[in-house]
């Protein structure tokens, strides 16, 4: 008896793994993003206007750990400041957090350039 | 304004204390900013209701808070299929020790008592004893997987050398019985079938000349035979349909199930003789009482031996054939 593989529906998308699929896509991104958006002093909310000006909104729920973890891991300083009459945390790349970005930008632009070679043949 | 601080305060409960004051305030600003841009946008100050409606959309407290968490797992994604595949391999193991252990100390127990009752408890006290089990494994790969970030464990961890992996098992070829040997077995089959069911009327069969001597002594079969002789003849039977299968087709799917439901009726017949109180009667006013009761004694003994065997040898049977359908379930999905 000779096996046949089933059929798969082109149409059908898992739309629960697609949303964690696409999650995990946009981690990463989203790292090398704040890093790079924190070549200026930001603090949270002006942070996650300018990503969102930019095509990449992110929730305050997932930037605010993720400013935490960062400079937990000493790639960025803050300071308390005052600014209109408000308490605010701004946020800065430290010189670790520079160089690990020129690093993440490099190892960002091999990876785009291979997914071009290997997509290129499927888009086209 | 108060919703917020209540906001706040309900994200605040699950912080840890040595940033949560830093935390709130930062997530204060945040919802401050916001308020003033939406306030901004509609040309009004929010009311309650759309301050209670931007909260929502901010998030659950609890939700919140735990994404200033750090991750925390007992056992780690990396050495968790381990710790998985452990449990998978040594939850079989730990099923059939306990069963022997405790289908021998039902067996040999002296006294004897109520067999139902022995049963139950043992199943009722599986389930600590499987809980146990886990909670020890729990621990060891925990205290694994917390060893496994000390540089020296890891270093360990990291040496290994394939030449070591064991070699590739042999494919066992099903083994197919040509059609003159089903032929034959299907012939001895009702020859013993004959045999075993004359001895009864005919012990001599079995004992030979002893017959003659028991007869003279008054000793006989005690009643419980004559039941271990019907499911005898129920065993006998069901073997008989396997070999009719078994020559019609060859085809040994069903021929398993069959086999081991024979071995169970096998068991529940040795079973029978195992936990009787006598196995041989004398009808003579004369004979020796202690000499029998010693007979008896010695016998009931040796079928719970044999029952003993045959409880390991069947579980070991429905073992090996539960893991071959999972292979086989496994290779069709591949």
């Amino acid at each position: 008896m000779i096996a046949t593989a089933n059929p798969i529906p082109e149409t059908t998308v898992d739309t629960p793994l697609l949303e964690s699929l696409r999650l995990e896509l946009r981690r990463g991104c989203l790292v090398v993003a704040v890093l790079a958006q924190l070549h200026e002093e930001h603090y949270g909310y002006t942070l996650r206007k300018s990503l969102a000006d930019k095509g990449l909104a992110i929730d305050e729920s997932t930037l605010y750990p993720l400013l935490r973890r960062l400079e937990s891991q000493g790639l960025l300083t803050s300071e308390w400041r005052e600014e209109d009459k408000r308490n605010k945390r701004f946020y800065r790349l430290s010189p670790a957090g520079e160089a690990t970005l020129r690093q993440l930008l490099l190892e960002w632009r091999g990876l785009n350039a291979s997914l071009d070679n290997i997509l290129g043949p499927i888009e086209r | 304004m108060e919703l917020v601080e209540r906001y706040l305060q309900a994200i605040g409960q699950y912080l840890p204390a040595d940033s949560r004051n830093d935390i709130l305030a930062e997530l204060r600003t945040e919802l401050l900013e916001q308020m003033d841009a939406r306030a901004e946008e509609w040309g009004r100050p929010l009311d309650e209701a759309d301050v209670a409606a931007l909260l929502k959309v901010h998030g659950r407290p609890e939700a919140i808070a735990l994404r200033y968490l750090p991750q925390r797992s007992l056992i780690g994604p990396s050495i968790f299929p381990f710790y998985l595949l452990t449990l998978r391999r040594a939850f079989p193991l730990v099923l059939i020790v306990y069963v022997l252990g405790n289908a021998a100390n039902i067996m040999f127990a002296s006294p004897a008592g109520n067999l139902g009752g022995q049963i139950g408890s043992a199943i009722f006290r599986l389930f600590p004893t499987l809980f146990v089990f886990w909670g020890i494994v729990t621990i060891v790969f925990a205290g694994i997987d917390y060893a496994r970030t000390k540089p020296v464990a890891r270093a360990r961890l990291e040496q290994w050398d394939p030449s070591k992996l064991p070699a590739l098992k042999p494919q066992q070829a099903v083994k197919q019985k040509s059609f003159a040997i089903r032929v034959v077995e299907l012939a001895v089959h009702v020859l013993w079938m004959l045999y075993v069911l004359m001895i009864p009327a005919h012990p001599f069969l079995i004992l030979g000349p002893g017959a003659a001597t028991f007869r003279s002594m008054g000793i006989h079969l005690a009643p419980v035979w004559h039941t271990f002789f019907v499911l005898l003849f129920v065993l006998l039977s069901v073997q008989l349909v396997m070999k009719i299968v078994a020559l019609r087709s060859g085809e040994q799917v069903l021929l398993k199930p069959l086999d081991l439901a024979a071995n169970f009726i096998g068991i529940v017949g040795i079973s029978l003789l195992a936990f009787a109180r006598q196995i041989i009667v004398s009808s003579n006013p004369t004979a020796d009482l202690q000499q029998l009761a010693t007979i008896n004694h010695a016998l009931i003994l040796a079928f719970r031996i044999a029952l003993f065997f045959a409880v390991f040898g069947l579980i070991s049977e429905i073992f090996k054939y539960f893991c071959a359908r999972v292979r086989v379930r496994r290779q069709v999905a591949v």
